[in-house]
């Protein structure tokens, strides 16, 4: 029952109640590698990371000794744990602990987009350029990977557009500056209420000397940031 | 070409940073006051600054922290303390001997020979009216804010001095934060779930001023020159130099929770800001920080001043490479900055080299505004400790000080002691001022030079804030470029001397000294690593 309504409110994105819920969970199976995790997402969904990480790091060890066909009865997200350990590390500024629970999470779920992405991230964190734009590029190819039928999935507008972004940064970082633009372009065409991007865009355009366009780009972002009720939290200057 | 395994070996045998607290044996015993512990208000969270003003004249720069009061008592608080630097890293307390009777809150504060008698003075950035002292020689000051300063009831706290109309005497901008009530606080706000003091969001930005000293006063010229073209915004920190490249002085002006400005000086004195589409307003995601300290360097040695800010915490602080004078692009992430710093909520910064291997490394305070802070609740403490990143080719690498967790606000890197390496002088925020001695093994004697300048041709600017200061070998190839900046660090004054490393293999042969004076005039001059040379004019 706890189980079902912290996971109902969980995808409800109400973390705090998922938390409640949870947090009760792991009281009373404070050995259960699946409450472990659940509190540790709660928390984790609220950006507590610190607080997170050890909840997600033990629930893993839990599931670690124990027996594979035991885990995969009490524990199906048992896979993805290092997922979210890898974002956790990441957002507290341990990139060599996040490359390594991204890679974790590759190694078990190969078809996992999202971890390819945040290791293309820590990557460029960590400036190896390469390495960035090759998991970017996985990225990229597993959005595209077709299902069962044959046919492509949906068409997932908003994880293309959050690769590409990343990957005009890297064009951006080698000086490729219309490398960059292109890549920041299509994001944006393709998820325009990337603020970022367009924040992206608006600065390689104003790198390429086109002012008003940079100033066309500039005003998207602060109109995406509105809708978003974020006023006031970019751009800025004349 | 230098192999990769060399490389390595190179980076490995660099002699490490090392920095010790030497307070105790310092004399400096001061405890600073910013409202009451916990912190409730956002008036108490700000912490003060600290001047480097030689005071008495005898070549050392000694120290003014303007203080701060309490939230029952804003007008009339602890007082201010003047500390002359005896020597040996020993202060003896000077406030009452000099007269000093400051007792307001006070911010910012910047040091000037603003009234050009050959005395330094001092501006402080206080909640209400600002206030000048200015120095009549013999250590002694008196308060010329009613003859001076422009009537002002705001909360102003970063302020930096500089001939910013190149008409040979200080000007000065002053950061304007948000407008308040001390005894009225808004309501809680939330971070991470949390209920926290509120602010700055929600409150009121006070306006940025620009006052331009026209001999006895300083006149507001904000309007004409352009200063406020955009909205207020929640300004904390300001640099005074030349960005754009063009020999003018711009201003970089550092806003909490909203994008900074960059004003470019267009030639005529007029100002535009320059912020967005230079890319210095933001980071490279888009994003307003809550910028508190501006350390200003040329990391990649392209003779552009690059600017790094310091922010709050579940943030990076972040890194603008300038890289033509017309853009700033953000390099975080490049030179290794931002992971380490997303735990900290960083105030004072500056670029330094602390170990003599001719690069300069980042020194910098932190710690949190929320008393509740702890990792747990929000990934960051609210003890903090120093920011300490040494520059390991193309990175800088994060290293512990050993120096413990405070909860600091703002810092100046000056060679106290007269020994040619940097020392620093770090303000907690109700806790005791502290000084931290360089003790890295590489700073050995004869491994740096040291520049002060004296110009005798403008008597106004004579500490020649606003010049450009570059160092080079018997080649002619360039070793180093620094800018002697107003503003800086956190509502403190940046050293006006200037401080060089010099790598081993340049230790022994002539250098070049080559000063370009804020008019646009240059000057060089001859000196060796070891030396203590001052250009005059």
């Amino acid at each position: 029952m706890r189980l079902s309504v912290g996971k109902r409110l969980l995808s409800n994105g109400n973390f705090a109640g998922a938390e409640a819920v949870f947090r009760a969970l792991h009281q009373s199976h404070p050995d259960h590698p699946r409450a472990s995790f659940l509190l540790g997402l709660a928390i984790h969904k609220q950006k507590r990371y610190a607080e997170a990480r050890p909840l997600l790091e033990r629930s893993d060890a839990l599931a670690s000794s124990m027996d594979g066909d035991v885990v995969a009865a009490i524990f199906p997200e048992a896979a993805h744990v290092p997922h979210f350990l890898g974002w956790c590390t990441y957002y507290l500024g341990d990139l060599d602990a996040s490359a390594r629970h991204f890679d974790a999470h590759i190694a078990l779920v190969p078809g996992e987009f999202d971890s390819q992405f945040g290791r293309g991230i820590v990557a460029i964190d960590q400036d190896d350029l390469e390495a960035a734009q090759q998991h970017l590029h996985l990225a990229l190819q597993l959005i595209d990977v077709p299902g069962a039928d044959g046919q492509l999935a949906m068409p997932r507008p908003k994880d293309r557009a959050k690769v590409l972004v990343r990957l005009g940064d890297v064009a951006l970082r080698r000086d490729q500056v219309e490398e960059a633009r292109a890549q920041y372009e299509e994001a944006v065409t393709l998820w325009p209420a990337h603020h970022e991007g367009w924040a992206k865009l608006a600065r390689v355009l104003d790198r390429l000397h086109q002012p008003e366009a940079a100033a066309k780009a500039r005003e998207q972002q602060q109109r995406v940031l509105e809708q978003l009720g974020r006023v006031g939290d970019g751009g800025g200057g004349q | 070409m230098i192999p990769i395994i060399l490389w390595a070996v190179m980076l490995s045998s660099d002699p490490p940073v090392s920095l010790a607290d030497v307070t105790e044996s310092s004399g400096l015993q001061f405890v600073t006051t910013s409202g009451a512990v916990p912190s409730t208000h956002i008036l108490e969270v700000k912490g003060g600054g600290v001047a480097l003003i030689d005071f008495d004249e005898d070549g050392d720069e000694d120290l003014f922290f303007p203080n701060g009061a309490t939230l029952a008592a804003p007008e009339s608080g602890p007082g201010a303390r003047l500390y002359e630097n005896l020597g040996g890293l020993r202060f003896a307390d000077a406030t009452a001997r000099m007269g000093v009777a400051f007792r307001r809150w006070g911010f910012g504060v910047a040091s000037g020979d603003i009234d050009g008698n050959g005395h330094e003075d001092l501006f402080i950035a206080c909640l209400g009216q600002d206030v000048l002292l200015l120095g009549q020689g013999g250590g002694r000051f008196v308060d010329a804010t009613a003859d001076w300063l422009p009537p002002d009831d705001d909360w102003n706290t970063g302020a930096a001095l500089a001939d910013i109309d190149l008409d040979g005497d200080l000007d000065l901008y002053v950061c304007g934060y948000v407008k308040v009530d001390p005894a009225a606080p808004l309501p809680a706000a939330s971070f991470k779930g949390i209920p926290v003091l509120a602010g700055p969001r929600g409150y009121v930005a006070e306006p940025d001023r620009l006052l331009l000293n026209e001999g006895g006063r300083f006149v507001d010229h904000s309007e004409a020159l352009g200063i406020r073209a955009g909205p207020d915004r929640f300004a904390l920190n300001v640099v005074a130099l030349d960005v754009s490249g063009d020999g003018r002085i711009d201003l970089f002006v550092g806003n909490d929770s909203q994008p900074d400005s960059l004003w470019v000086n267009d030639g005529t004195g007029h100002f535009n800001d320059r912020g967005a589409p230079s890319g210095a307003s933001t980071n490279l995601e888009g994003s307003g920080q809550a910028t508190m300290g501006i350390a200003v360097g040329d990391v990649d040695a392209n003779g552009f001043p690059d600017l790094l800010t310091t922010n709050f915490s579940s943030d990076t602080n972040t890194l603008h490479l300038n890289l033509d004078g017309g853009f700033l692009d953000d390099r975080t992430s490049q030179y290794g900055i931002g992971a380490p710093s997303r735990t900290w909520c960083g105030w004072g910064a500056s670029f330094v080299d602390l170990d003599h291997d001719g690069d300069e490394d980042l020194v910098g305070v932190n710690g949190h505004v929320y008393p509740q802070a702890t990792r747990e609740l929000m990934d960051s403490e609210y003890r903090q400790p120093l920011m300490v990143m040494e520059r390991m080719g193309p990175r800088f690498v994060a290293r512990d000080s050993g120096l413990g967790s405070h909860v600091d606000r703002s810092m100046v890197a000056t060679d106290l002691d007269g020994d040619l390496d940097v020392d620093l002088v770090v303000i907690e925020l109700n806790g005791p001022v502290r000084v931290i001695e360089n003790r890295s093994a590489g700073a050995v004697p004869g491994s740096a030079i040291a520049i002060r300048l004296i110009d005798s041709v403008h008597p106004g600017n004579l500490r020649g804030i606003g010049a450009r200061i570059d160092v080079a070998g018997p080649d002619g190839a360039r070793l180093a470029r620094r800018w002697v900046i107003g503003g800086g660090p956190f509502q403190s004054t940046a050293s006006r001397e200037v401080h060089v490393g010099i790598p081993e293999s340049m230790r022994s042969t002539p250098l070049t000294i080559t000063v370009r004076w804020p008019d646009g005039v240059t000057q060089s001059a001859e000196a060796r690593a070891g030396e203590r040379l001052t250009v005059k004019r």
